[in-house]
C-alpha cells in the first residue's frame, strides 16, 4: 500500500508506473488498458487520481480513449515511448553517470556487460 | 445555497456540553467525493460528524442531502449511512438476525447484496456478533453498511484498532463498491499517509476551525516543499514557510503557495505529504516542530 | 415488514430465551411434579372438592402464577431496560438507523411491559389445561379427566382468558405511570435513577402528610396500583360449594366475566386515569428527549 514516495503527485507516479508497463509491451499495442475502477482496485487509489494519470498518459499520446469502448494504446506507443525514453537517457540521465564515472576514474573496459 | 452538492455548511458552529466543539466552519462536498476529514483527538471531527447526522445540535447553515439533520433525522437517515464506531453491533445479535433486522428498518438495504458482499469476508450467518473478532465485526458492519444504497457514507476513524490486512479489506471495499462517481463518503481516521491515495479531498479541523479544505488536485499545486542544505536555512525562513522540519536527515520547509524563484533555487522541489501539511497547519503555531 | 414491527421482532430476537424460560418453567416444573405428588394431592387433604373445582382451580391459578412471576420479572427489569443499549454501546448503532426516537421507545415499551405479559397470561393458560388435567388424572383418576364438564368449562375458559387478557391491558395503562417514570429517572440518572424517584416519591409524601396534611402522593399511588388490580380482578368471585355450586357458576361465568371487565372499564371514567394519561405522556416524552440527546 505505501509505494508511493514523495517525488511527484500520486497521480503522476502512476502515471509513470503505468508509462513504464506499457514501456514493457502491457498492454500491448491496440489493446486496451485496465478500465479506472480496476486500477483504481489494484493500486487502492481515488478512481479521480487513476482517471489523472490516464489523462497524462493521453497528453502524451500514449493512449487514447475511444468513446464508449474504453482506452486503448496507440500504435506505435511503444516505439514513441522507448524513442522518447532513450533520448531523455542519453541528454540527462547519460552525462550524469558518465561525471560519475570519471569522478571514480573507471574506464570503460572496467564495465561488465554480461550482467 | 446550491443543491447539487451533498453537503452545504454555512457559519457552522456545534457545541458539546460546555465546549464550542466546532466553530463557525464552511464547506461542501459534492457528489463522487471521497472526502478525509483529518485533525487531532478533540479538533471536533467526531462532533462536526453527529452533526452532520442530526445526532447533535448546530447553529449557522446546514445542509445534508437538502435536508435539516436535525430536524428532518429519520428522513436524513434514510439516504446516508453512518458508523459512528465500529466497536457497536448489538452483541447478542447474529448475523442472519442483523441482516433481518437492517431490511425492515433500513429502506434502501439490500439483503441480497449483504449476503454476497459477506461471502468475500470470513464471517458466516449464523455468527454471533459477540464470538466474531474485532477485524471481523469492522468487516460485518462494513459489509452491512455497503448494502445500502445511500448516497452519503459518513464513517467515524473505521479503521481504529484494526491490522493491516483488515485495513487493507476496508480500503478495498470502499474503492470497489463506493466510489461510483454519484456517491460520496466522508471519513476522519489517524492513518493520515494510509488514507491519502483513497481520498480526492481533504478537510483538517485544527481546534474546531477548518484550516484546510481543498481537493486533492489543487493542494498538490498549492503546497511546496523545498529540501534544503542547513546553509541556507536562514534565507529559507525569511521567506515565512509554514513548517520547517527535517526529512531523513535532512533540513525541509513547507510553503503554502510557490516560493519566490530565488528561495526556490536554494533547495530541491519536493512534493508535501498530507502528513507534512497535517504538522504544518494543526501544530501550535508559535512552534517550529522538528519532525522525524 | 414495516420499521414498528421489525422494532419488535428486534426485541423478540434479544429476549425470548429469558422469558420463555421464565413463562414455561415454573408451569413445567409442576407439570413434572405432579405424577410424584405426595400428600397435598390426596382426595382427604382437600376434603369434598370436586374434579370440576380442581380443574377450574388449576385455570385460574397457572394462568395468575406465570403472569405474576413474569410481570414480578419485568418490573425489576424496566429500570434497566431505559439504559440496555447505552450499557453495551449499541445505541450508536441504532441511533444511526432511519427509526424515529418514539417508535424505538415505544416499541420496547409496547413488547416488555405490554405484549409479554399478554403472552405469559396465553402461555398459562394453554398450560394450566394440561397441569388442571393432570391434576385431575391423579387425584381422580383418568376416566374423571374424561368426565369432566367440558361443555361448561371451555367458554368458561374462554371469556376468562379474554378477561385476563383485557385485564393486562387494563393494568398496564393504570401501572404505566410508574414503570415509565422508573424508565426515565433510571435514563437521566443512570444507576440512581430508581432509588432517587423511591426516595423522592416516599420522602415528598411524608414531607406532605406531616407538614400540610397533603396525601396526593400516597393517595395517587394507591390509587394506581388498586385499580391496577381491579383491572384483573374487579370484583371477587362469588365463593362455590360443591359440584353443583361449581357447575352454577360455571353456567353463569361467561356473563360473569363479561360483567367484570365492563367493571374495569367504568373505572377509566375518572380523574385519576387522565393523571395515568398525562403522567405517562410525560414520562414518554422525557425518555424521548433523553435519547435524543444522547450524541
Amino acid at each position: 500500500m505505501h509505494t508511493w514516495n514523495e517525488t511527484a503527485p500520486i497521480y503522476r507516479q502512476l502515471a509513470d508506473r503505468l508509462t513504464g508497463q506499457l514501456l514493457a509491451g502491457d498492454p500491448p499495442e491496440g489493446e486496451a488498458m485496465p478500465s479506472v475502477r480496476v486500477l483504481a482496485s489494484q493500486y487502492l487509489i481515488n478512481p479521480l487520481t487513476v482517471g489523472r494519470a490516464l489523462q497524462v498518459l493521453v497528453d502524451d499520446g500514449l493512449v487514447e480513449s475511444r468513446r464508449g469502448v474504453g482506452m486503448y494504446v496507440q500504435s506505435g506507443a511503444r516505439k514513441r515511448l522507448r524513442r522518447s525514453e532513450r533520448e531523455r537517457f542519453l541528454t540527462q540521465e547519460w552525462p550524469l553517470l558518465l561525471a560519475r564515472l570519471r569522478q571514480l576514474g573507471i574506464e570503460a573496459g572496467e564495465l561488465n556487460w554480461d550482467l | 445555497m446550491t443543491t447539487t452538492n451533498l453537503i452545504e455548511a454555512r457559519d457552522l458552529s456545534v457545541r458539546y456540553g460546555k465546549k464550542t466543539a466546532v466553530n463557525g466552519i464552511g464547506f461542501s462536498v459534492a457528489k463522487g467525493r471521497v472526502v478525509g476529514l483529518l485533525g487531532h483527538n478533540g479538533a471536533g471531527k467526531t462532533s462536526l460528524m453527529k452533526a452532520l447526522v442530526g445526532l447533535l445540535p448546530s447553529t449557522g447553515e446546514l445542509r445534508v442531502l437538502g435536508l435539516d439533520p436535525h430536524r428532518q433525522r429519520v428522513e436524513l437517515l434514510e439516504s446516508l449511512c453512518y458508523i459512528p464506531d465500529v466497536a457497536i453491533l448489538p452483541r447478542w445479535a447474529r448475523v442472519d438476525q442483523l441482516i433481518t433486522i437492517m431490511s425492515g428498518l433500513q429502506p434502501r438495504f439490500s439483503a441480497e447484496r449483504a449476503r454476497t458482499l459477506l461471502k468475500r469476508t470470513s464471517v458466516g450467518p449464523r455468527d454471533k456478533v459477540k464470538t466474531l473478532s474485532k477485524g471481523m465485526v469492522v468487516q460485518l458492519h462494513l459489509a452491512l453498511i455497503a448494502a445500502v444504497d445511500a448516497k452519503l457514507m459518513i464513517l467515524d476513524e473505521p479503521t481504529l484498532g484494526l491490522d493491516i490486512l483488515s485495513r487493507k479489506s476496508f480500503y478495498e471495499m470502499l474503492i470497489d463498491e463506493w466510489c461510483d462517481g454519484e456517491r460520496s463518503v466522508l471519513i476522519s481516521t489517524h492513518q493520515v499517509e494510509e488514507i491519502q491515495p483513497l481520498l480526492s479531498d481533504v478537510m483538517m479541523l485544527n481546534e474546531g476551525r477548518l484550516v484546510l479544505s481543498t481537493s486533492l488536485v489543487d493542494l498538490d499545486q498549492r503546497f511546496v516543499g523545498l529540501s534544503h542544505d542547513a546553509a541556507a536555512a536562514d534565507q529559507i525562513a525569511a521567506a515565512h514557510p509554514l513548517l520547517r522540519y527535517r526529512q531523513q536527515g535532512q533540513a525541509a520547509a513547507l510553503f503554502d503557495g510557490a516560493p519566490p524563484a530565488h528561495v526556490e533555487a536554494l533547495g530541491q522541489r519536493f512534493q508535501p505529504s498530507l502528513v507534512d501539511l497535517f504538522v504544518a497547519l494543526t501544530r501550535a503555531p508559535e512552534m517550529n516542530r522538528t519532525v522525524g | 415488514m414495516s420499521r414498528f414491527n421489525t422494532l419488535l421482532l428486534r426485541e423478540w430476537m434479544q429476549h425470548h430465551r429469558g422469558w420463555l424460560v421464565l413463562m414455561l418453567a415454573p408451569p413445567l416444573l409442576i407439570l413434572l411434579l405432579i405424577p410424584f405428588g405426595t400428600v397435598e394431592f390426596s382426595p382427604g387433604e382437600l376434603g369434598t372438592m370436586p374434579a370440576v373445582s380442581l380443574m377450574m382451580m388449576a385455570m385460574a391459578a397457572v394462568p395468575a402464577m406465570v403472569l405474576g412471576i413474569t410481570a414480578f420479572a419485568l418490573v425489576f427489569q424496566t429500570s434497566g431496560l431505559a439504559r440496555r443499549d447505552q450499557q453495551d454501546r449499541s445505541i450508536e448503532f441504532w441511533l444511526s438507523l432511519p427509526t424515529s426516537h418514539s417508535a424505538s421507545i415505544g416499541a420496547t415499551v409496547l413488547m416488555h411491559l405490554v405484549l409479554v405479559p399478554l403472552l405469559a397470561v396465553a402461555v398459562g393458560a394453554l398450560l394450566s389445561q394440561f397441569i388442571g388435567l393432570a391434576m385431575v388424572w391423579k387425584v381422580f383418576g383418568i376416566g374423571a379427566g374424561f368426565a369432566l364438564p367440558w361443555h361448561e368449562l371451555i367458554p368458561a375458559g374462554l371469556f376468562g382468558l379474554l378477561r385476563a387478557l383485557f385485564g393486562v391491558v387494563l393494568a398496564c395503562f393504570w401501572l404505566m405511570p410508574l414503570l415509565l417514570a422508573a424508565m426515565a429517572a433510571s435514563a437521566w440518572l443512570k444507576r440512581w435513577g430508581a432509588p432517587v424517584l423511591a426516595i423522592a416519591l416516599s420522602v415528598g409524601h411524608k414531607l406532605l402528610a406531616t407538614f400540610y396534611g397533603i396525601t396526593v402522593i400516597g393517595e395517587t399511588l394507591r390509587g394506581l396500583l388498586v385499580n391496577a388490580r381491579q383491572a384483573i380482578v374487579h370484583d371477587a368471585p362469588p365463593r362455590v360449594h360443591g359440584a353443583d355450586g361449581a357447575m352454577a357458576w360455571l353456567a353463569n361465568a361467561p356473563s360473569w366475566f363479561m360483567s367484570d371487565g365492563l367493571a374495569a372499564l367504568r373505572d377509566l371514567g375518572q380523574p385519576l386515569a387522565l393523571f395515568a394519561l398525562l403522567a405517562s405522556a410525560a414520562c414518554f416524552g422525557l425518555l424521548v428527549l433523553r435519547r435524543s440527546r444522547n450524541g
